[in-house]
């Protein structure tokens, strides 16, 4: 018998061993209802109005999002730059402010302008991050099978790099305790990987050194300054005027797990939110900021957020 | 809170519940793709519960894409969140899910769970999207073509991944087995 028959045998064999349930869809339905109705808990409460004119600053958010993601917009960052962060992950890179910032589901791409994202089946060049979590660094072999990979050191971290010659750059770095977005604890290795990939010569050729740009500016959260300008998230935007530093970064892990479905300090507002934009923020005083946030999800809307020692809370939406 | 404050507020935030045509919209979806993809995602993670866990999650996922799941296909968007939530941090990290896998690992010490059967755990040991693509192109009897486009890959990586997987069953086999 041939192989690629024992395959189907065997999965034949096992593809009873999941039986539809008939209670399934009445807790997909649940889960639905709860992510929609997430109710404001005491933490938050109303304050007032804010003016129409004064909080619906048409701004929007950056154009041709996709996936839930956001592309960069145009109005560009410092020096034709712009800072991708990641809080929960706990990275962050420089890449050209023209780039989209993208994705599927867990993995983040950018990709040149006017060049569509992986999924999409067409010629593109794309840097591409996975976290990978009970996974080491350097065991390649489940990924990219015999495919030869050299030890490297990037971001100062143990890594391993695979350049095979087919218009691709393979990265992999030790990530062990430096992401716990839905744990209070980090047991086991964790991996970090950025694919560089182009599908034509003439892609790899001209985008090539600037995926390598990105990747070598790689810099743990923990070890970076904060940014100055323009700032992507994998699901949200900050532009340049905003000061982002701590109280800021505790708004974006709150909004960044909050759309991942990940536990977060308190519930948000009813409504499904997919991508977001910073607004406005306000000094409340010393320790306390409000940011204005625009939302897209289930429509759009405005909420106001506040941060300060004891966390996130609500305080408005409009 | 009072009650018009909480009036004003709920007015404010928005009506809490889904919408209903979207809801139902995504039951006739489950409907039509739910046995397929639960034994998709069986084939994919190796676990009885997590794959129900990932069909499930793979749906609130869709309902949130709203529009873009149409666009992109509805078997095909579900087929490759579920790889991803597979491979994805945040699934395979969650506290439910090690809590699901204890139950799985239990399973698995059951004396009457079939251990027995090489190939199918041969095919465990292979990495998330190459079983994806050995169990859309050997039980859904795709072709390479359809298989990139229900998994978001070019045929050539589709290609590569199969071969690969092959390479590692034979290896992990024996090498008597040929195509």
């Amino acid at each position: 018998m041939s192989i690629e028959n024992e395959i189907k045998e065997a999965l034949m064999r096992h593809a009873e061993d999941v039986e539809p349930r008939t209670e399934s869809w009445g807790e997909v339905e649940g889960k639905v209802r709860s992510v929609h109705q997430r109710r404001i808990a005491t933490t938050v409460f109303l304050v007032a109005l804010i003016a129409a004119a004064g909080v619906m600053v048409p701004r929007l958010l950056p154009s041709g999002a996709r996936d839930g993601l956001v592309n960069p917009a145009t109005t560009g960052g410092t020096d034709g730059v712009a800072t991708f962060r990641n809080e929960l992950q706990g990275y962050q890179v420089t890449i050209p402010d023209d780039w989209h910032v993208g994705g599927f589901e867990g993995s983040v791409e950018f990709n040149p302008p006017g060049l569509p994202g992986l999924t999409v089946g067409e010629d593109t060049f794309a840097v591409e991050s996975f976290l990978f979590y009970d996974e080491a660094y350097d065991d390649t072999s489940e990924m990219f099978g015999d495919v030869s990979f050299e030890p490297a050191t990037l971001a100062g971290l143990n890594a391993v790099r695979s350049e095979d010659g087919v218009r691709r750059i393979v990265y992999r770095l030790d990530w062990s305790g430096r992401s716990c977005p839905t744990q209070t604890s980090c047991p086991g290795p964790q991996t970090l990987q950025f694919i560089v990939v182009g599908s034509t010569d003439d892609l790899w050729s001209r985008y090539a050194e600037m995926g390598r740009d990105i990747v070598g500016s790689l810099t743990p959260t923990g070890d970076a300054d904060f940014p100055t300008g323009d700032v992507y998230t994998p699901r949200g935007f900050v532009p340049a005027g905003i000061v982002y530093d701590e109280l800021t970064a505790s708004l974006i892990r709150f909004m960044e797990a909050r759309i991942e479905g990940a536990p977060t300090q308190v519930e948000p507002p009813a409504g499904i939110v997919v991508a977001y934009e910073v607004l406005e923020r306000n000094e409340v005083d010393a320790n306390s900021v409000q940011f204005e946030v625009r939302v897209e999800g289930d429509g759009t809307r405005t909420e106001t957020v506040g941060v300060g020692p004891d966390g996130v809370r609500f305080a408005n939406e409009s | 809170m009072n009650g018009t404050a909480e009036a004003t507020w709920r007015a404010q935030i928005g009506i809490f519940q889904p919408a209903r045509s979207r809801l139902e919209r995504l039951g006739s979806w489950f409907d039509a793709e739910y046995p397929g993809l639960l034994r998709f995602a069986y084939f994919v993670c190796g676990s009885r519960a997590q794959a129900e866990d990932l069909v499930q999650d793979a749906f609130v996922r869709m309902y949130k894409a709203g529009a873009r799941v149409e666009e992109q296909g509805i078997g095909a968007y579900a087929r490759r969140t579920i790889v991803n939530l597979s491979r994805s941090g945040f699934r395979r990290a969650s506290r439910e899910t090690r809590a699901l896998r204890q139950l799985d690992a239990r399973a698995a010490s059951d004396p009457d769970v079939d251990t027995r059967d090489e190939m199918w755990r041969a095919i465990q040991e292979l990495s998330a999207r190459q079983r994806a693509v050995v169990a859309l192109k050997f039980y859904e009897d795709m072709s390479e073509r359809d298989v990139a486009a229900a998994l978001g890959m070019s045929t050539g990586s589709v290609k590569k991944h199969a071969d690969r997987a092959l390479t590692r069953l034979r290896a992990r086999l024996g090498e008597g087995r040929q195509s």
